[in-house]
């Protein structure tokens, strides 16, 4: 045996007092998660802001007139704009659509523009699809796929088969990360270790591939098939064409990707691991490496968490956190001009959970879970920027801090 | 960029095998027990939460205690970076990896407490590691005393990044991440604490 390999084997064995600590720290584990509570690292300062927002508010509410929404922006003595100190606070957006929230226990809402609220369901992993007609969304239990209306209507729902690569287990194989094709005509999703794809209508539900990483496919869009990237348990990048099975390409390099996602115009992919980003053009021949490590002569970033791409154009919103984010930033890069230094557009204290492009490309909405507050950014001036700071309370009283799942459209006019 | 192996199915739509290559990545993200744990616990199930303790608490807690070398040190360090896991759960993406991430939050509570304890005490003084209760399953194979007295010869960081690396298994540039290092410093601290512990290891021969 190598000194290696006996080092390895003799800390694998357990430590004094293992068991028994296990099962006081489980007790304890019990005792929180009964009783948990989301933790805002700012739960300080969101209180300071809630007296500053009340003050305010009666001044607001004596200078406008009677009737006039109670939940609209309010600005606080820093020149912020936070939501107004209600049971139920309102949150306003400051662009046109709707926003798609998915939440821990409490199901899939959304949030129209003029900040009205309604619960879709109890379903989890909303997504939605082109031009916001339907929704893509799993039951809790992550064994059924449904489609559904906005307002909560199912139109379709399966219960995928179990997969041929004999995972038998539905505890080990739920149903995860529906994705609409641009076209509209086929869902894409995860099923345990597998990838299937759908027809919008509910009918052909047919296997991929197997042996897949948990990362969500991601459609491309401009093409006149369905063509849809994936990552493979080894590591690979595949994009297929999803009508014919035909693979049209896979990538040489094995990393362990956590996102992947194709630009408005089809012609660039990025792809991220933990401590880098990657840009592909639409071929997979990689343009751009950003490398994450500390002491990488090519090191620009810390850790980076989340990458999207704007509805149109080539411009890319990419999060990066350091300390385990005790500080994270938002960067826009231009995908195009990979040699063009990336645009700092924000920087803060907490955990960025996600960056959402609005519809119209111009705002940009910061999900800073740490502080349990939504930060809008007008992408053209960054220092010009709405928050609102009592996320968790924003579906009533429970906290709860909701995922946002996708900027849509405006709710279609009804035939 | 063609793949050399890439499939031609033809018109209709056939399952693509993702296999090329002669060897297997681990898995992206977190494995599939541990996503389904998540999951589960994520949609309000205590059992999800047991099934994610049981799934991370033995290397959590090994981990501290080769760091601090005190069983209830230990305890409370990993039963600590659990609670914080419970606390963070709303928010988690289970795309994430869940375990790298509890155990940069075990190491460096370990590596903090280490060093608060080396601060306290006497010059001079040796601190024996604290076996703790000897509960039945520790009793049949636990770390034998030649691996943690060669431990306790190591400083703190010199020893986090060892069990990083041996017991928890990460690459040093994964290690670099988590202690926020420059690689060369893990590195560096790797080959000496390496050194320091087969010099004692084979004294134990």
């Amino acid at each position: 045996m190598s000194g290696d390999d006996r080092l390895r084997e003799l800390m694998s064995r357990p430590a004094p007092g293992e068991d028994a600590a296990g099962e006081r720290s489980l007790d304890s584990a019990r005792a929180a998660f009964a009783g948990h509570v989301p933790r805002g690292s700012h739960r300080g300062v969101r209180l300071g802001v809630a007296l500053v927002a009340a003050s305010m508010l009666m001044l607001a509410t004596a200078l406008t007139p009677v009737g006039a929404a109670v939940g609209a922006w309010i600005r606080d003595a820093g020149g912020r704009l936070v939501g107004a100190d209600d049971p139920e606070p309102a949150a306003q957006l400051p662009a046109s659509g709707r926003l798609l929230l998915n939440t821990a226990g409490r199901g899939a809402w959304i949030l129209d523009e003029n900040g009205s609220r309604n619960k879709v369901g109890n379903y989890s992993e909303a997504s939605w699809s082109p031009g916001g007609l339907y929704l893509a969304a799993t039951d809790t239990d992550g064994t059924r796929l449904l489609a559904l209306t906005p307002a909560g209507k199912v139109r379709w729902s399966i219960r995928p088969p179990v997969s041929t690569n004999g995972m038998a287990d539905p505890d080990e194989m739920p149903v995860d990360d529906p994705r609409w094709a641009p076209s509209g005509l086929r869902i894409a999703y995860l099923a345990g270790p597998s990838i299937r794809v759908i027809d919008g209508d509910g009918s052909n539900d047919e296997l991929l591939a197997e042996e897949i990483s948990p990362v969500p496919g991601a459609w491309r869009p401009g093409e006149d098939a369905n063509v849809v990237s994936f990552v493979t348990d080894r590591g690979q990048i595949v994009t297929a064409n999803a009508d014919s099975g035909q693979e049209l390409w896979r990538s040489a390099a094995r990393e362990k990707f956590v996102q992947l996602e194709w630009s408005a115009d089809g012609q660039r992919l990025a792809a991220v691991t933990s401590d880098e980003l990657r840009i592909l053009d639409g071929e997979g021949t990689s343009l751009r490496r950003y490398r994450l490590a500390t002491d990488h002569p090519l090191a620009a970033f810390g850790e980076v968490h989340e990458v999207a791409f704007a509805p149109a154009g080539s411009a890319l919103a990419l999060t990066r956190e350091r300390g385990g984010g005790a500080v994270s930033e938002v960067l826009l890069i231009d995908s195009l001009k990979p040699a063009q230094k990336p645009k700092p557009l924000f920087s803060g204290s907490g955990l960025i959970a996600s960056v959402s492009w609005a519809p119209d490309g111009e705002w940009l909405l910061v999900a800073n879970d740490g502080a349990g507050e939504w930060s809008f950014l007008d992408v053209s001036d960054p220092e010009r920027r709405r928050v609102f700071a009592d996320t968790p309370r924003l579906l009533g009283s429970r906290p709860s801090l909701p995922a946002v799942s996708g900027w849509c459209c405006r709710e279609p006019p009804s035939p | 960029m063609a793949s050399d192996d890439a499939i031609t199915i033809g018109s209709t739509r056939l399952a693509i095998s993702a296999r090329a290559g002669p060897y297997r990545l681990p898995m992206a993200g977190n494995d599939r027990a541990t996503r389904a744990a998540l999951r589960s616990a994520q949609a309000g199930s205590a059992n999800g939460v047991e099934e994610l303790f049981r799934l991370h608490w033995p290397k959590a807690y090994r981990a501290a205690y080769l760091v601090v070398h005190d069983c209830a040190a230990a305890e409370d360090i990993a039963q600590e970076s659990f609670l914080a896991a419970i606390r963070a759960l709303d928010r988690f993406d289970r795309r994430r990896p869940f375990g790298p991430w509890l155990h940069r939050i075990v190491v460096n509570r370990a590596i903090d407490w280490s060093r608060s304890r080396s601060a306290r005490r006497e010059v001079g003084e040796v601190i024996a590691p604290d076996r703790g209760e000897a509960d039945e399953r520790s009793r049949a194979a636990v770390y034998s005393d030649e691996l943690t007295t060669a431990l306790s010869a190591l400083g703190p960081e010199q020893r986090a990044v060892v069990v990083l690396r041996y017991l928890l298994e990460y690459t040093p540039g994964e290690i670099a991440q988590m202690l926020e290092l420059p690689r060369g410093t893990v590195n560096s601290r790797l080959r000496r604490g390496l050194d320091q512990l087969r010099v004692a290891l084979e004294a134990h021969e």
